[in-house]
């Protein structure tokens, strides 16, 4: 067989010039470069910006101060707790839900159309926006579906003691605490007249409704002139009349400091640290899980490509061995891809300390004076505080902001170094 | 004659079952997440569509979407579908080429030293909250958009995709030079072999050997711009009108969600519930990308070993 | 290990070697070649025949893929290689910095050891290479594309489907391909590198009858691990151990009468 040569048509065509050749080469490579030199540059940009306005707001007592409505004399210990306590819910949940998961689909599961289902589902969960999350969660977590009452008058509650609350003329707030009733609500007293010595509280005859006892403990609330608070406990005398109150106040302290003359009281609740109310409400508990729905796809996923980085050969053998199934995953895979799963953990964490959309719809923006308690304290979290502040107009409010911002990149950082630690330690230690 | 005595196998079954069935029920809490997010959204649209204000082809033919003031209130989705295009068309137009070029040249330019450089800062950089981009949106770079053109206002459209834009191109960047490592060193031999310069083995056989994978990362990264929350919220304003301009303050899906639960509609009115058929709505959209993208993946990916 | 002198081609060995190169493509004079700081080729000194077909052999390590990426300057694409010495293809030195390498491998087409078409069409993989060099009208792409696929032996497998994606081919048509690819850009040097060690028995055949038929147009330089087939298709081989060329000549000599101990080892399989 002979064919005509193939020059003969390779030659009929044009020949490009190599000077264009070689220029479109080295446009393309200055356009890349431009390309990546550009999208470094912004991010630096943003840092540097972020960097310059917050620096000079950032100090020890920044950390340290509760959020206030002078820039000055603001801080971000509040948020700091509430992102805290919302973290390790989430992660005490997310985890073990996540990398068991993760276990059964790439150990355990048969490979059918079930499993197909399931692993297809967890991406599309992943892609979900987190707002979406905060929606489930606000309505799953934070209302029940409506089936406990509201979260204002939750219909379960656990753990939580009542006191009736009175005022006194010049303003302190006695609590008297109530025995044997599970709900908090409005009590209609009258003629009640108590005067408070050397945290003794003398209340006048007749005791108010709601079972007042002769040497009760009572929660006094005072207000310092500087509107500093504080609760101290009391015990409760009841006396004659209100005069012979007062006057047995006077007689047997210093000071009078009250002279309580309320005609209505209301009941209020005080949780322990153990309290629980359904529904969550806004509280830490709701907020931490609602995160738990937004991480757990992706504790999912990380932990299913670092147990599918496991040779097969390891599998064998321990099963090779006579080891069941779980035997095999606790001796062997789970110890070979644990530095795999808790990258992917950390990495997964710092996305949650991230979030604000799905807290924003679970409670809207608080500004929390308080550390939280229990699962069912009000919070607030970083992110959510960056939003507040960020959304005001004036600047010293942006300086906060930003001061607060440095303060949760310096977070994601030191989550980041773990991540790469753990990686580089754990890998040394398996080899 | 044997040592130790033997671990009784009841025991060892028993076990292995129990261990088999909770690592199951934690499987299936994912496949009860999504029922969850179905069920719930579907059931609160549907007490939306019940409310009298309401009528689904108002929801879904209407262009005036205005809930909160005025005396007839008005519940057409296009507005702030729109407001959501906008962003994202935005973001889409800077990440997206930006990403890919820097995709490139990480993976077919870059010496190894750099590469070991940029990729883990692009990560830890696609790791940095959403809200501090809507905070350099709102300090940084609408200040500047309105000293280039002044009718760039306090907030606007174009601030608040390019913030977006810069939030997702790590995440372009990062997954399409993934896409493009894995194209299989043989090809670019391939290519080079035949006389092609790095402009032709790049353009001409990697980038459409992974263009899957690279589709992928965009339409990823464009379903991340679509709910994301946080900058919009900050910076793109609240007025949901239907409009092109990149300076006009806009109203996202997710943006109008932040604003009725941060407390300016009353519980269970007609406002309220709107947001559930809004989320119903963002929901489908970023499914619609996810499912797409898989299915890019999936039929597109060609086969290497 | 250290090689004696007489190793080396001798002048006897050369005028055997002269006798059946009139005019060589390529010649090779002291080609020293790293990676790093592994010294890959020593002291390489031969001449490669025109329109015949020439045999590298030897084991694995030897240099001989190496020798074989460096005819292209392939190795530019590995950071660490590098290469001293004189290395001419019809009069060009290859090595100079001056050397255009994009011209260099429209001249030196290579197949490779796995086939990899480019995941495009059948068409599209043949057209590649003309394209990127010369602008064709469309009814000359056509044509060429067909003769290349003829030149190949797989116009008649492929002809009905040639909008058909390039990995729907078998892996014998794959490399079957890549040859068509490569002659499309309409190269004087085919190099090939071990082109059957991924496929099966009968896809081998095909190539090889392949080989033959192109040799009346090309100069073709193969690397092959299967003595065999260095053998069958070649008319001149070369034996190369540990970086070092260890003899050249007619195949048959080679197969039948080495001059070197380690040769006559290698070819009848008592080491390697």
């Amino acid at each position: 067989m002979s064919t005509p040569s193939l020059n003969e048509f390779v030659a009929r065509g044009r020949l490009r010039g190599s000077a264009a050749r070689v220029l479109s080469n080295r446009v393309f490579l200055w356009f890349c470069l431009a390309g990546t030199t550009l999208a470094v540059l912004v991010l630096f940009a943003l840092l540097f910006s972020i960097f310059l306005d917050g620096w000079s707001a950032l100090s020890w007592d920044f950390l340290t101060q509760f959020a206030s409505r002078k820039p000055a004399a603001s801080g971000i210990r509040g948020p700091l707790w509430g992102s805290v306590w919302v973290c390790a819910i989430c992660a005490l949940t997310a985890l073990p839900l996540g990398i068991g998961t993760a276990i059964y689909l790439e150990e355990f599961a048969p490979k059918n159309r079930v499993t197909g289902f399931i692993n297809l589902n967890i991406m599309n969960l992943a892609g979900v926006p987190s707002i979406v999350y905060g929606i489930i969660g606000l309505t799953a977590f934070a209302r029940m579906f409506g089936g406990f009452g509201t979260a204002a008058d939750p219909t379960v509650l656990l753990g939580y003691t009542y006191y009736n609350e009175y005022e006194s003329v010049d303003g302190d707030i006695v609590r008297v605490r109530v025995e044997g009733i599970d709900r908090a609500g409005v009590v209609e007293t009258t003629g009640v007249q108590a005067c408070l010595a050397r945290w003794n509280l003398w209340i006048a005859h007749p005791a108010p409704a709601g079972a007042l006892q002769d040497g009760a403990q009572v929660e006094v609330l005072t207000v310092t002139d500087d509107g500093e608070e504080s609760w101290r406990s009391a015990t409760a005398h009841i006396q004659g009349d209100a005069e012979e109150t007062a006057r047995v106040g006077e007689t047997k302290s210093i000071s009078v400091s009250a002279l309580a003359a309320a005609t209505a009281t209301t009941q209020v609740r005080e949780g322990s640290w153990w309290s629980i109310s359904l529904p969550f409400g806004s509280s830490v508990l709701a907020g931490g899980l609602t995160l738990m729905l937004v991480i757990l796809p992706v504790v999912i996923i990380s932990s299913q490509e670092a147990l599918r980085a496991v040779p097969s050969s390891l599998r064998q053998g321990a099963l090779a061995l006579g080891s069941t199934r779980w035997q095999m995953v606790r001796e062997m895979t789970l110890p070979a891809a644990i530095p795999g799963i808790m990258t992917g953990a950390i990495l997964a964490m710092s996305r949650a300390i991230g979030e604000a959309a799905p807290l924003l719809v679970l409670g809207g923006f608080l500004l929390v004076f308080a550390t939280p308690e229990n699962l069912m304290s009000d919070f607030t979290v970083l992110p959510l505080q960056i939003y507040n502040w960020a959304g005001r107009p004036q600047a010293s409010f942006h300086e906060l902001a930003a001061a607060a911002i440095i303060v949760q990149l310096v977070v994601l950082l030191v989550f980041n170094g773990l991540a790469v630690l753990i990686r580089q330690k754990l890998q040394k230690n398996l080899q | 004659m044997s040592f130790g005595r033997a671990r009784s196998r009841r025991w060892r079954d028993w076990s292995e079952r129990g261990i088999r069935w909770s690592l199951f029920c934690a499987s299936f809490f994912s496949v009860f997440v999504t029922f969850a997010i179905l069920v719930i959204l579907a059931k609160e649209s549907f007490l939306f569509f019940g409310f009298e204000e309401v009528s689904i082809g108002e929801f879904f033919g209407s262009t005036e979407w205005n809930p909160l003031l005025g005396g007839e209130k008005h519940f057409g989705i296009w507005p702030l579908v729109c407001g959501t295009m906008l962003v994202t068309v935005i973001a889409a137009c800077f990440a997206l080429p930006i990403g890919l070029t820097a995709a490139v040249y990480l993976s077919e330019y870059a010496r190894p030293t750099t590469r070991a450089i940029l990729k883990p800062a692009l990560e830890v950089l696609a790791g940095i909250p959403t809200v501090v981009y809507g905070f350099f949106a709102l300090t940084a770079i609408t200040p500047i958009l309105h000293s280039i053109a002044p009718r760039f206002g306090n907030y606007n459209a174009m601030s608040a995709g390019l913030a977006i834009g810069i939030m997702i191109l790590p995440i372009v960047c990062s997954l399409s030079e993934d896409a493009l490592r894995s194209v299989p060193r043989s090809l670019r031999d391939g290519a080079y072999a035949l006389g092609g310069t790095k402009f032709d083995v790049s353009v001409k056989v990697v980038v459409p050997a992974a263009l899957s994978g690279i589709v992928a990362s965009f339409l990823l990264a464009m379903s991340r711009a679509i709910g994301e929350t946080m900058v919009v919220a900050l910076a793109a304003g609240g007025i949901a009108q239907m409009t092109a301009e990149p300076w006009a303050e806009v109203q996202t899906m997710t943006a109008y969600m932040v604003q009725i639960f941060l407390g300016d509609a009353p519980a269970n009115g007609v406002e309220y519930a709107s947001s559930y058929a809004v989320a119903a709505v963002l929901f489908t959209i970023t499914l619609s990308f996810t499912l797409v993208g898989r299915y890019i993946l999936k039929r597109f990916r060609e086969e290497y070993e | 290990m250290t090689l004696p002198s007489s190793f080396f081609p001798t002048p006897a060995h050369d005028a055997r070697v002269h006798a059946v190169e009139a005019a060589p493509a390529v010649v090779v004079r002291n080609l020293n070649a790293w990676y790093g700081s592994f010294h890959a080729l020593t002291d390489l000194t031969l001449n490669i025949a025109a329109q015949r077909v020439t045999a590298f052999i030897g084991p694995s390590g030897c240099g001989k893929s190496t020798f074989l990426r460096w005819i292209n300057r392939m190795n530019d694409t590995i950071p660490t290689a590098r290469a001293e010495g004189s290395l001419c293809l019809h009069g060009d030195e290859v090595l100079a910095r001056s050397m255009d390498v994009v011209e260099l491998r429209r001249r030196v087409g290579m197949v490779f050891q796995k086939p990899n078409p480019f995941p495009k069409s059948i068409y599209d993989n043949v057209a590649f290479g003309p394209r990127l060099h010369r602008v064709y009208s469309k009814g000359d792409l056509d044509l060429l594309v067909e003769q290349s696929l003829r030149q190949a032996a797989l116009w008649n497998e492929v002809k009905d489907r040639l909008r058909a994606s390039a990995l729907s081919l078998s892996g014998g048509q794959q490399q079957r391909l890549c040859i068509a690819r490569a002659i499309a850009a309409g190269p004087e040097l085919l190099l090939m590198d071990e082109p059957c060690s991924a496929l099966d028995p009968k896809s081998t055949l095909a190539i090889e009858e392949l080989i033959e038929q192109l040799a009346e147009r090309y100069t073709i330089v193969i690397v092959t691990h299967n003595m065999q087939q260095a053998a069958r298709v070649s008319d001149t081989t070369a034996f190369f151990f540990e970086g070092r060329l260890i003899e050249w000549g007619e195949t048959e000599a080679i197969f039948t009468k080495p001059t070197n101990r380690q040769t006559e080892d290698y070819v009848t399989g008592r080491f390697g």
